[in-house]
């Protein structure tokens, strides 16, 4: 009888060491989320560093060197850091994941830094269709291409292109 | 023979629920230390009097109101029910669930959240959701903030989600192992220290500012919900300016209350008027506002307030007294400490970031 209980103590105990030693993956305070979504065809070269929504932050800060501006604010109850870097008429912004930063969006602010594609801050609305086709959706002051795990948008005034960004789907 | 074998099997198995209890105390998250956020949503059910006034949404509440400051300038009972990036189906179900235990004159909301389309993240979650008492707001809660890693079963039994925790245990796990000290003073999260204001990044532009369907929906409901049980919801946006609040965004806001008949004030334009110097009312950087800025707040928005609707002013009711002065106490001596930290340390050593787990 008393060898029965054991057992079945015993089987409990062990069944509590195998859930303890099948760890999720996930940090306990953390996410739990990996990169491990699809990459996209729109990426943005800088001096020729490409930088993609959803990379890893670090090697890209190495190889682009000092920013012209850098800020950084602790996010709410200390889950890390959002950062944002300015190269020129480039901002590139990041978000805090399992210790690491990732590319949230890269936004570009000025004539001086075009897409691959050849779009930059200035140009019709009919040079961003001619470059890139028919827009996943559009609106009267936006075009969208979504492509993987990145939206590219064109902000339209007029139909002339104001803003620019990449962004992020954990955005 | 058969009948002794029942006492024992029920004996076992009420052992092994037992050591999975006592795991699973141990290994959740206790939150006392440092990353305190996870406790506040659970503070709320020790509280002894009802409140005229709760506040509901993120470190947007819980940082830059003082209750304390509104108990002693105004006589206003209030409790913030805030939690780390709190999302607007998260503050309608606490709504939901505070209106199940009393029923205040006025909901104060704060908008900034309604830019969260969808859920975000586990961590934030857990730190809202964990806290709340069972029930069907709770249910209803985790359903509509999970994320598409988490499971129910895993809030349902927590020590699914936390088993792998036994490296990281701290003692901050045993200490509190059955019971948790209070993080916050009514609902308010406390710092000192002071971090000036000197800038944020430009805005980013955006493809398109129309706040999503699951936020405005739930924004609805918060008011149908009060509308119903007779409470004012009044909505604001805290006087902070980042992450930046577009204008479009504030168009939005100020729509919705104008056609649900609801107030809304953006404090941002107001800063002046409050009071608030951003070079010694934050404490870091401009995020939030420090102890001296969330006093300010309070007293402006209490006479505010005031000038609209008819609180009560319960100082003198034994009940509110004993109650608040105790409040009062525990806030004061907790204010002078972190005051003579700073003095001695030049910042915060055991509150905030600082603070190592014991």
């Amino acid at each position: 009888m008393k060898k029965r209980a054991l057992a079945m103590l015993a089987g409990a105990l062990t069944l509590g060491v195998l859930l303890a030693g099948c760890g999720s993956g996930k940090d306990a305070a953390g996410d739990g989320k990996q990169q491990t979504g699809p990459a996209s065809k729109y990426v943005f070269a800088l001096d020729g560093v490409e930088v993609a929504v959803n990379a890893d932050m670090a090697p890209l800060a190495e190889a682009l060197g000092e920013p012209s501006d850098y800020f950084e604010s602790e996010s709410c109850a200390f889950q890390g850091l959002d950062k944002v870097y300015t190269y020129g008429g480039v901002i590139i912004r990041t978000y805090p994941q399992d210790g690491k930063d990732y590319v949230l969006s890269v936004e570009l602010k000025d004539d001086a830094v075009p897409t691959r594609e050849g779009i930059y801050i200035g140009a019709d609305r009919e040079a961003v269709l001619a470059a890139y086709g028919q827009p996943t959706d559009e609106t009267a002051t936006a075009l969208r291409y979504v492509d993987g795990d990145c939206t590219l948008a064109f902000i339209l005034a007029e139909n002339m292109v104001t803003g620019i960004t990449y962004t992020s789907d954990a955005a | 023979m058969k009948g002794r074998r029942w006492p024992a099997a029920l004996g076992v198995a009420l052992g092994v629920l037992g050591i999975l209890y006592l795991a699973q105390r141990l290994l959740v998250p206790k939150y006392q230390t440092g990353v305190v956020e996870g406790s506040m949503v659970a503070e709320y059910y020790r509280e002894r009097v009802d409140h005229d006034l709760i506040f509901i949404g993120d470190c947007e509440v819980y940082e830059n109101f003082s209750p304390v400051t509104l108990w002693e300038d105004y006589g206003i009972s209030s409790y913030i029910r805030g939690s780390a990036q709190q999302l607007p189906w998260q503050s309608y179900y606490l709504l939901e669930d505070t209106l199940r235990h009393e029923t205040p004159k006025v909901v104060v909301y704060n908008v900034q959240a309604l830019r969260f389309s969808r859920p975000q993240s586990e961590a934030y979650n857990r730190m809202t959701i964990d806290g709340m008492r069972w029930g069907p707001a709770k249910v209803r809660c985790i359903l509509a903030s999970m994320t598409e890693d988490e499971h129910f079963i895993e809030y349902l039994f927590p020590l699914l989600r936390y088993h792998d925790r036994w490296g990281e245990l701290t003692g901050d796990d045993v200490e509190h192992l059955f019971a948790k000290d209070p993080v916050t003073h009514a609902g308010y999260y406390m710092r000192a220290d002071v971090k000036p204001q000197t800038g944020f990044p430009a805005p980013q532009a955006l493809a398109d500012y129309t706040f999503g369907d699951m936020p405005m929906d739930y924004l609805g409901r918060m008011a149908d919900l009060c509308r119903e049980k007779g409470v004012e919801l009044i909505l604001i946006k805290a006087p902070i300016e980042y992450p930046y609040w577009y204008d479009q965004w504030d168009g939005q806001a100020a729509a919705f209350a104008a056609e649900q008949g609801l107030t809304y004030l953006n404090l941002i334009p107001l800063r002046q008027e409050i009071g608030l110097d951003m070079t010694r009312d934050t404490y870091d950087a401009g995020l939030h506002l420090n102890v001296r800025g969330a006093e300010k707040l309070a007293a402006w928005f209490g006479g505010w307030l005031l000038e609209r609707i008819d609180l009560p002013d319960r100082r003198g009711e034994p009940a509110y007294d004993a109650v608040w002065e105790e409040k009062t106490a525990l806030y004061d001596a907790m204010k002078q400490q972190q005051y003579a930290e700073i003095e001695q340390y030049g910042e915060l050593v055991t509150f905030g970031a600082n603070a190592v787990e014991g």
